[in-house]
């Protein structure tokens, strides 16, 4: 019974001692960073982060210009993140004046860019809000009231450019202009700036698919209306084509417009 | 009270030697004994305690840990603070001139590198979040049970020797003092979980008291043992027995006296850290089990004395252990020729040393943390009564054998403070015959159940060299 | 000054503490109360310069008694601490030990006085250091082996007979778990 007594002891203490000296490699090992903890950890902020997918839902996005302010979103919205108003301009088509995406309630599901009907709403591959970035500075501003300043044409046209331009090619100049016209507490630019397209190539691929998935999904609606036609109402056929187009949005899987950024963190 | 100390009115006379009136004098060696014990290494050492837990879990697991917050951002809220009457430009502007004196630079440098920012970003984050008494609980007795531990964590430092000047309380009853304001923690425990109307805390509360009444056992073993060795509970004079003049004055540390206190000591450190509820004892927090023990209902700064208390109890038993068998505050070597330093310099030694002693038990506390999963509670409750209370019987035998036979007596041995120990004529042969006998006894114990019972697992194989 | 706010602090902190550990119907508190209690005793033990009794007093009641005690009120029907019935029987019998210990401290004390013991204050001894933690140590082990050796023992004795008859209760029901087990 002693000899079993110290056996147990004995073993205890071994494979305590076994446990401790691996660790205690790992101590000293890491501590003079030869295990390379420092290799295996991804400084984050410094180092970009690492896309996982393309379907990753990143930031929520609005390109203002192709925005109708349908409430497609706003009803499909389980939390109620959106304010928008909208204003006819020239050609008589409404177009946003004020796109709001409450980031603090948003919970990223990714239905409003399902329910989008023109593509305007989508979600980037990349999720960075580091506000140290320039870029992503904008991305944090929320409740919007830039629309409603009414900035002057020319200005406008200018926002316009500087959101459509890839954001490494920002001049210094134009960053400043930025900064001023934009009010901190003020504008939220994600409709406007940040649209998640990093280099001028990645912008017209996007835009090109998109043209074609606007294309095959107009030709879907008219088919389905010119099959609705013969059979019911106009009212009917309305709600159908509205239901065919709700239906082919997922099918084009708009959460995929492929907007991988290469290294776009750091600008 | 009186005789606290004779450091103080050693450290006043000398105060009045280089010319100061005497109640300033002794008002300084007050503040500088009593006082800045507490809070120059312990409230520090706690703190920053938690910071380099998590570093060495970090390296333990391969990852960095904190490496981004430094002190600038504390700094910078100084400087504010103190210039508040210039413009925010200004300001910034004299606080970059002042980053850049290399002095400054450096030390921004390496509390970045260390995360050392962390500590007051969770300081502010713990004294900023709401105080919640859940609508279940025992109202005072929640309130009350942080600082009940607060108390039996920190009290037992008075009795501490954090130098030979440097005690606030010397008193003949030191060890057993310590053991038994320690123990109040218990109660405390107990008090959080069954105040929180909660029933994992009460659970962890349960376990708690389980727990720490089993391990007060072997402690208290393990301290009689060295009490019966140093013949006397006074903290101060048990280090003043560990003295031995010379080069290697390690020699006189209880650890290496005798075998059997060698055993003890690791058994107080075992039993110790089952004490203070530390990992792999960490049953009464188990968070996979009980979300967080007694402390699950606790937020804010009430949560923040239970975890302080925690790292104190580390502490304390870093420092009864460093007292008790790694001779205090005494050099490993050379202690004849700091003793004879002057005495501001000689304390300032004393301390460094009794801080790195504590410092490395602290380590080896951590170390162990991030090596060993937590044990079950059958597991914790077996390895107190059958492993570490016979271990300490028998330790306690034969240290009493041990002193017969040297010429000492036990029961008579005379009790009090005494200049050397009771055991210093051992001399050297004496000593091997001391360290001998046991070391063979144990080796042909282990060998004869390896023989009968040896089925070695193969990392402990390989550990041992192919044994059995 | 502060010395006699201390011992006044202690006399009523185990004034209330045991009124409310006999009067407190929620089980835990009463515990909680009689812990107080204790604590003012070792209080009291050191204002007698005893402080190896007052350490004694915090390991043994508080560290030892006081927490059995408190992990018992867990396996009691009410531990979350709804109310104590009360009951006739507890009454006369609390009443009566509380009769009897009263009749005991007043024995006590009279005699202790007649005798010039007991509530002279050990300090007034010529000699001696006035240091409330440093003395006493010597003088109680001195009687525990010497005057008091043989009831020492006994007592020792008597808790391991004690410990020994826990642990064969125990092991019967365990023999009995095994044989229903199996």
């Amino acid at each position: 019974m002693i000899l079993a007594w110290v056996n147990d002891v004995y073993e205890g203490i071994g494979s305590f001692l076994t446990g401790m000296r691996t660790t205690g490699r790992f101590l000293v090992e890491n501590l003079r960073n030869e295990g390379g903890a420092a290799a295996l950890t991804r400084q984050y902020p410094e180092q970009p982060a690492e896309v996982v997918g393309d379907r990753q839902r990143g930031h929520l996005v609005n390109d203002a210009k192709r925005c109708i302010i349908c409430h497609a979103c706003d009803a499909v919205c389980p939390v109620d993140c959106f304010r928008m108003a909208g204003e006819r301009d020239g050609d008589n088509k409404i177009r946003a004046s004020l796109f709001d995406i409450d980031l603090s309630k948003c919970i990223y599901c990714g239905l409003c860019v399902r329910a989008c009907p023109t593509d305007s709403l989508s979600m980037t591959a990349t999720f960075e809000l580091d506000p140290r970035h320039l870029g992503q500075r904008f991305l944090f501003r929320r409740n919007s009231s830039q629309l409603q300043q009414h900035l002057d044409a020319p200005d406008m046209d200018r926002l316009h450019r500087l959101a459509a331009a890839p954001r490494e090619q920002l001049s210094a100049d134009d960053r400043t202009w930025l900064e001023a016209h934009i009010d901190a507490e003020g504008p939220h630019l994600i409709g406007i700036y940040g649209l998640g397209y990093f280099t001028p190539e990645q912008k017209q691929v996007a835009d090109a698919e998109r043209e074609a998935k606007k294309k095959a999904k107009d030709a879907a609606a008219a088919a389905a209306k010119a099959k609705a036609a013969s059979a019911a109402a106009a009212a009917a056929a309305a709600a159908a084509a509205a239901a065919a187009a709700a239906a082919a949005v997922p099918a084009a899987s708009p959460l995929e417009p492929q907007r991988t950024p290469p290294d776009g963190a750091s600008p | 009270m009186n005789g606290l100390g004779y450091g103080v009115d050693g450290l006043s006379h000398w105060f009045v030697g280089i010319g100061m009136p005497a109640w300033l004098a002794v008002t300084m060696a007050v503040l500088l004994l009593w006082i800045a014990p507490m809070l120059v290494v312990v409230f520090p050492i706690a703190a920053l305690g938690q910071i380099f837990e998590r570093k060495i879990a970090a390296a333990i697991q391969r990852r960095v840990g904190p490496n981004t917050v430094g002190l600038d951002g504390p700094l910078r809220f100084a400087f504010r603070a103190i210039l508040c009457f210039l413009p925010r430009a200004r300001q910034d502007r004299v606080f970059a001139a002042f980053c850049k004196l290399p002095v400054v630079r450096t030390i921004l440098k390496v509390s970045q590198r260390l995360g050392l920012g962390q500590l007051v970003a969770d300081g502010v984050k713990m004294l900023g979040k709401e105080d919640i008494v859940p609508s279940g609980a025992d109202g005072l007795v929640f309130r009350m049970a942080p600082y009940l531990a607060l108390v039996g964590a920190f009290v037992p430092f008075c009795v501490v020797p954090f130098t030979q000047h440097m005690v606030m309380l010397e008193t003949s009853v030191g060890a057993l003092f310590a053991i038994a304001v320690s123990g109040i923690v218990v109660v405390a425990l107990k008090m959080a979980g069954w105040g929180s109307g909660n029933k994992w805390s009460l659970l962890g509360g349960m376990r708690a008291v389980a727990q720490l009444v089993s391990y007060e056992v072997p402690v208290g073993l393990a301290v009689a043992g060295v009490v019966l060795w140093c013949g006397s509970m006074d903290l101060h004079v048990i280090v003043g027995q560990q003295y031995q003049p010379g080069v290697f004055s390690m020699v006189g540390w209880n650890l290496l006296q005798s075998p059997f206190l060698l055993l003890l000591a690791v058994v107080f450190f075992i039993a110790g850290l089952a004490e203070c509820q530390r990992s792999p004892f960490d049953m009464a927090e188990a968070e996979s089990e009980l979300v967080s023990g007694f402390n699950t209902e606790y937020s804010g700064l009430r949560w923040g004395m239970f975890a302080m208390a925690e790292y104190t109890e580390m502490l304390l038993i870093g420092a009864l252990f460093a007292t008790l068998f790694l001779g205090g505050y005494q050099s490993p070597l050379c202690e004849e020729w700091i003793v004879g330093l002057p005495v501001l310099l000689e304390t300032f030694v004393h301390l460094a040393l009794f801080v790195g002693k504590v410092a490395v038990t602290f380590l080896v506390m951590m170390w162990i943390r991030w090596t060993l999963p937590r044990f079950r509670v059958d597991q914790v409750m077996r390895l107190s009564w059958l492993k570490l209370v016979p271990i300490c019987l028998v330790c306690l035998l034969g240290l009493a054998v041990t002193m017969v036979s040297s010429g000492g007596t036990v029961l008579g041995a005379p009790f009090g403070r005494l200049p050397a120990s009771p055991h210093a004529d051992l001399g050297l042969i004496g000593r091997l015959v001391a360290w001998a006998i046991p070391v063979a006894v144990v080796l042909g114990l282990v060998r004869a159940s390896r023989k009968k019972h040896g089925q070695l697992h193969p990392a402990l194989r390989q550990l041992t060299g192919g044994g059995s | 000054m502060i010395e006699s706010l201390l011992f006044w602090l202690c006399c009523a902190m185990v004034l209330v503490g045991a009124l409310g550990a006999a009067l407190v119907r929620n089980v835990f508190h009463a515990a909680l109360l009689l812990g107080l209690c204790l604590l003012g005793v070792a209080g009291l033990y050191l204002f007698l310069e005893q402080p190896w009794l007052a350490c004694v007093q915090v390991i043994v009641y508080i560290g030892g008694v006081l927490v059995l005690i408190l992990f018992a009120t867990l396996f009691s029907a009410d531990a979350m601490g709804t109310e104590q019935r009360r009951r006739v029987t507890t009454l006369v019998i609390g009443s009566g030990a509380g009769a009897l210990a009263l009749v005991l401290a007043w024995r006590m004390a009279t005699v202790g006085m007649q005798n010039g013991v007991g509530l002279q204050p050990t300090r007034s001894e010529p000699g001696m250091v006035p240091d409330a933690m440093a003395g006493s140590t010597n003088t109680v082990g001195d009687l525990l082996v010497g005057d008091w050796f043989v009831p020492f023992l006994a007592a020792g004795l008597l808790l391991t007979v004690a410990l020994v008859g826990a642990v064969i209760t125990v092991q019967r029901f365990r023999v009995r778990a095994e044989a229903e087990r199996a």
